[in-house]
């Protein structure tokens, strides 16, 4: 089975990168404020087209002060599916989900992101040796890939999943074909972004703060020993990296690799 | 508006519900549950056992005394569950409709179509873990006939509104008083609880006896320039938002001071930053928009702390009836915060109004 390789990027002067991929993945899950305005869509929309590249587009968790964005933002790409080349939307939100099924975009296949798919990703799992053979297996496991979700999966046609590379390794359940995303798993994340706001005055994390876009000017690596590995804060979302792939990626359905390096920059 | 208080014995259940609470919620991690996976896998987001209890017999007399008050019990099945654990899962929800519990707390979604198709007289209700952040969000829950949503911890009173104003056919709560998590419970898939995985009884000892209850306190004591600076790194917390981190900072430009930014980032992940918020302030919008229950979290605190938790939002949903104007409100609220709780407010606050 050929393993196709995707890019992920999210800023629109990395668009050439993905000239040297088979698949661009474009956009953002974590953050609503980083949307890519109408104009900018569309103009990453005509690039995929006229290079004829397949194209995912990642749409992210959202509160209803942002879904009148994404609803025009999938329009638009609505109106293009006919010419977009295989082209999927990776959704991380049910009411996200909900409304990209009544719109029943033509020839579009919709993947479950990684806010669904809920692995546990805490990067101590795989160091810790009081667990069960049953408890590690439920860490390798993740609940939307069960028999029981099978008839949402059904319900809403998704048709694939989109998962980490954690360090604990994968076991699947069902055979949904599935991507990797490597090098960087996310952890945790919060509407309480860290840093918006936070280089310029001292501030109570849960005070709600207009966004800056601080997550742009700002690398920031944290280090705690007991955590196995540095984690790394983007904005609103921690993340570690792990570079190591699984052996087993058929065995896993995993047919897909995403190279996440460029989100982080 | 009712109150939802958290329990973890049959001896809080007389007194939360004296106190004034009409709902209560517990979890249950069962021998069988236990023996197999350990505590860090819960079938609830508790993962200690002081926050849980352990036999079905106890959930029945819990279920039959607080009916006989007049209190519903609503059981917190909101992990994520595998097919490895179907039977064990099916064990819980069997014995629990057995108990008569009065709702399913949930969040996965295989589970929501479980409980669905088993048409139970139980109803369902989303967790926080369900990520209700949008109306269609709301209205994809109304579609599986929900009966009920918490809202997660970050939406906002204003954003509450619109979402309630769309839907017809579910209640909704929201958290009131203590846990705050910076991170979304939803999203957020670090591991708690090792500790106790690890040290077993000891850490037990300590959560039962109300170590960390003690510490709170002494925090909450300080002056919040001083706690603010405070984590534990070497004691016995192991939950990765209240560790002590080195922060690395690397600006893009280097004119870009971070002094500032470090400092932030410091109190975002200090004890402080995540413990015992209070969302008081806003019960009378709450009550203006229509929302159902507030919510009171905390199931492994002391019965004297969940019952003055009880006492003090109850104090203040009777205080709507007097129709204070805003600022009397806010003195009100404050003057009761002293009473019960021996300090002025904190100002730790769930929902912070914008400045």
């Amino acid at each position: 089975m050929k393993i196709e390789k995707a890019v992920f990027i999210n800023k629109i002067d990395d668009l050439p990168i993905s000239l040297a991929y088979d698949r661009v993945y474009y956009g953002h899950e974590f953050c609503e404020y980083l949307l890519p305005s109408e104009n900018e869509f569309k103009h990453i929309l005509d690039f995929v087209i006229a290079n004829n590249l397949p194209f995912t587009f990642v749409t992210p968790t959202i509160s209803n002060d942002k879904i009148n964005l994404l609803d025009k933002l999938t329009d638009t790409a609505a109106e293009k599916a006919a010419v977009l080349n295989k082209f999927e939307i990776v959704v991380n939100d049910f009411g996200v989900l909900r409304l990209i099924s009544q719109k029943n975009i033509q020839s579009t296949v919709i993947a479950a992101g990684r806010l669904m798919t809920k692995q546990k990703r805490d990067p101590r799992i795989k160091y810790i040796s009081a667990l069960s053979e049953s408890a590690k297996n439920y860490y390798m496991s993740f609940s939307l890939d069960s028999e029981a979700s099978s008839d949402f999966i059904k319900d809403f046609n998704i048709q694939r999943f989109e998962l980490d590379n954690v360090a604990q390794g994968i076991i699947r359940q069902s055979k949904t074909p599935a991507s990797l995303y490597t090098p960087f798993c996310y952890i945790s994340t919060t509407k309480l972004c860290y840093l918006a706001q936070a280089d310029k005055k001292e501030r109570y994390l849960r005070q709600k703060c207009g966004c800056f876009m601080e997550c742009q000017n700002y690398d920031v690596y944290m280090k705690n020993d007991k955590m196995k590995t540095d984690l790394y804060l983007k904005g609103n979302t921690i993340f570690y990296r792990n570079d190591v792939l699984p052996q087993n990626l058929q065995n896993t359905y995993i047919d897909r690799i995403v190279i996440t390096e460029n989100i982080l920059k | 508006m009712k109150i939802l208080a958290p329990i973890n014995s049959i001896s809080d259940v007389e007194p939360v519900i004296k106190a004034g609470a009409t709902e209560l919620f517990c979890g249950i991690i069962p021998k069988t549950w236990n023996d197999k996976y350990g505590s860090t896998v819960s079938p609830n987001r508790r993962e200690w056992a002081s926050a849980n209890i352990t036999a079905y017999e106890q959930l029945n007399d819990i279920v039959e005394l607080a009916h006989k008050l007049n209190g519903q019990i609503f059981l917190t099945l909101n992990a994520l569950y595998v097919d490895e654990q179907k039977d064990l899962l099916d064990d819980i929800i069997k014995n629990a409709v057995k108990c008569k519990v009065d709702a399913f707390i949930v969040a996965d979604i295989g589970l929501i179509y479980k409980l669905k198709s088993m048409n139970l007289k139980q109803e369902i209700h989303i967790s926080t873990g369900g990520t209700t952040f949008n109306s269609h969000t709301a209205k994809f829950y109304e579609n599986l006939d929900i009966q009920r949503i918490t809202f997660p911890r970050h939406v906002q009173p204003e954003q509450m509104k619109a979402i309630v104003s769309e839907t017809k056919n579910i209640k909704y709560e929201v958290f009131i008083l203590n846990s705050g998590c910076k991170n979304v419970d939803g999203y957020c898939t670090f591991l708690h609880g090792m500790k106790e995985q690890k040290n077993g009884y000891i850490w037990k000892f300590l959560k039962k006896a109300n170590f960390d209850r003690l510490v709170l306190r002494i925090l909450h004591s300080l002056p919040q320039d001083i706690s603010n600076k405070i984590n534990f790194s070497c004691s016995g917390v192991d939950s990765p938002c209240l560790m002590k981190y080195d922060f690395n900072i690397l600006p893009k430009n280097n004119t870009i001071k971070t002094d500032i930014l470090s400092k932030n980032l410091k109190s975002f992940f200090s004890l402080m930053s995540g413990v015992d918020p209070c969302g008081a302030c806003r019960i009378k919008e709450f009550n203006d928009i229509g929302i159902h229950s507030l919510k009171i979290v905390g199931r492994n605190y002391s019965k004297n702390k969940k019952v003055k938790d009880v006492l003090f939002i109850g104090d203040i949903i009777k205080k709507l009836g007097d129709n204070l104007n805003d600022d009397d409100f806010k003195r009100y609220i404050k003057k009761q915060y002293k009473y019960y709780y021996g300090l002025n407010c904190q100002k730790l606050c769930y929902y912070p109004y914008e400045n």
